[in-house]
């Protein structure tokens, strides 16, 4: 039973990390390899983790609760390459709990301020991307940062993903919003989107499509992929707050 | 479309999988690989479809470079979808999603031919998103494939 526990510990790393479903149940199994244990089935939830065995003429089943999911792929990334040492026998397993707190204490490879520029750069070359113009790249890098700033400040204080997603969105497009109406540039579905762009739910899109291609994760990517659509549409209801101001 | 306008918008697209690649917390290792993986996406997509090859099957192709790209330039298997996320983001369809999405709401108030031209528009915009996106799926799906082959992995093991 310590060998799954221990196990889950490391594999939760992962998923609360914004890791895929699949690299999570490597990393669980890698572990397991290294306490030369190996287990059933493994079923994925967003909010629960099931894991089934045999052993000692009874069958067994651990049920752990994930936490809420955040993104830090470093943190993720370093916990599929402690579970591959495990598996490989490089770590004992009596090293094992020490390192996880190593690496649950590892922080964002960031600081916010580079978030944040990075935000208003991201916003500003989709607007390229999409066709605008000059001035219109200046609106969405402007809007962009004035929400991915206003984001980090309303994230240290609790809110939850989607109304934070929201109002982030609410504030990002108004203000290219504002851009438009005053005249800056005639581009107005590209700044609009572009304003918001910084806060597209990619990495759950993206983790969503993953697990549905692998078909063993069928059900945990639809949960992904509903929770990616949410916040699509918070982003566009606030795009259709901006829009609105402008016709 | 020139040569210099498909470069263009490469580098652009590299750039905005950069910082895409920031924001998503990707370890500063993997940041150059993620641009020449977002690059590699809109220069072969533009390629493709100057040269006259549908968008789709342009779109499809590119997403399977992506992965062959990441797979060259990032050795290690497991955190490849960092790469992924920033290196096919440049080849979605966002406006169509966003285009969709509003063209719902509208659909819930417009009247006559306003409610005709937001249903066709929804249509439009949801089927250019469904395929664009089953095109990117099916090519990240055939890149890990190949990538697999190459590393003589089993082919259908989970990605």
């Amino acid at each position: 039973m310590e060998a799954i526990e221990r196990a889950l510990d490391v594999a939760l790393i992962v998923m609360e990390n914004g890791g895929p479903t699949a690299n999570a149940e490597r990393t669980f199994r890698n572990v397991l390899k290294g306490y030369k244990q190996d287990v059933g089935a493994v079923g994925w939830r967003l909010d629960l983790v099931t894991v089934s065995g045999a052993g000692d003429d009874r069958t067994s089943t651990v049920v752990r609760a994930i936490g809420p999911i955040g993104v830090n792929l470093v943190r993720a990334s370093a916990a599929a390459v402690l579970a591959e040492r495990v598996a490989r026998g490089e770590l004992g397993t009596a090293a094992l709990g020490p390192e996880i707190e190593r690496v649950r204490a590892l922080p964002l490879p960031y600081k916010n301020g580079a978030m944040i520029a990075a935000s208003a750069l991201t916003s500003a070359l989709i607007s390229r991307l999409l066709g605008a113009d000059m001035a219109a790249f200046g609106i969405a890098f402007a809007a962009g940062g004035l929400g991915a700033f206003v984001r980090s400040m309303l994230r240290a204080r609790g809110l939850p993903v989607a109304p934070l997603t929201l109002v982030s969105g609410m504030i990002s497009a108004s203000l290219a919003g504002l851009g438009l109406k005053l005249g800056l540039s005639p581009a107005v579905a590209p700044t609009l989107l572009a304003s918001v762009f910084y806060m597209v739910p990619g990495l759950a899109l993206i983790n969503g499509f993953i697990d549905i291609v692998s078909y063993k994760h069928l059900l945990i990517g639809l949960e992904r992929i509903a929770n990616a659509a949410l916040l699509f549409v918070a982003l566009a209801v606030a795009v259709a707050f901006a829009y609105s101001f402008i016709v | 479309m020139n040569v210099w306008t498909i470069l263009l918008d490469g580098l652009l697209a590299g750039l905005f999988s950069c910082v895409l690649g920031i924001i998503l917390t990707a370890p500063a290792r993997y940041i150059v690989p993620v641009f020449f993986c977002g690059f590699s996406a809109r220069f072969i997509r533009d390629v493709l479809t100057s040269l006259g090859l549908g968008f789709n099957w342009s779109t499809l192709i590119a997403a399977a470079a992506v992965v062959l790209v990441g797979a060259a330039l990032i050795r290690r298997h497991a955190v490849s979808p960092v790469a992924l996320v920033g290196g096919v983001f440049p080849l979605a369809a966002s406006a169509s999603m966003f285009d969709a999405i509003m063209d719902l709401m509208r659909i819930s108030s417009a009247k006559g031919e306003a409610l005709q031209n937001a249903a066709l528009s929804l249509i439009s915009n949801t089927g250019k998103l469904v395929v664009t996106t089953l095109a990117i799926a099916i090519g990240l799906a055939a890149g890990m494939a190949v990538v697999r082959i190459i590393r003589g992995e089993k082919v259908w093991d989970s990605v």
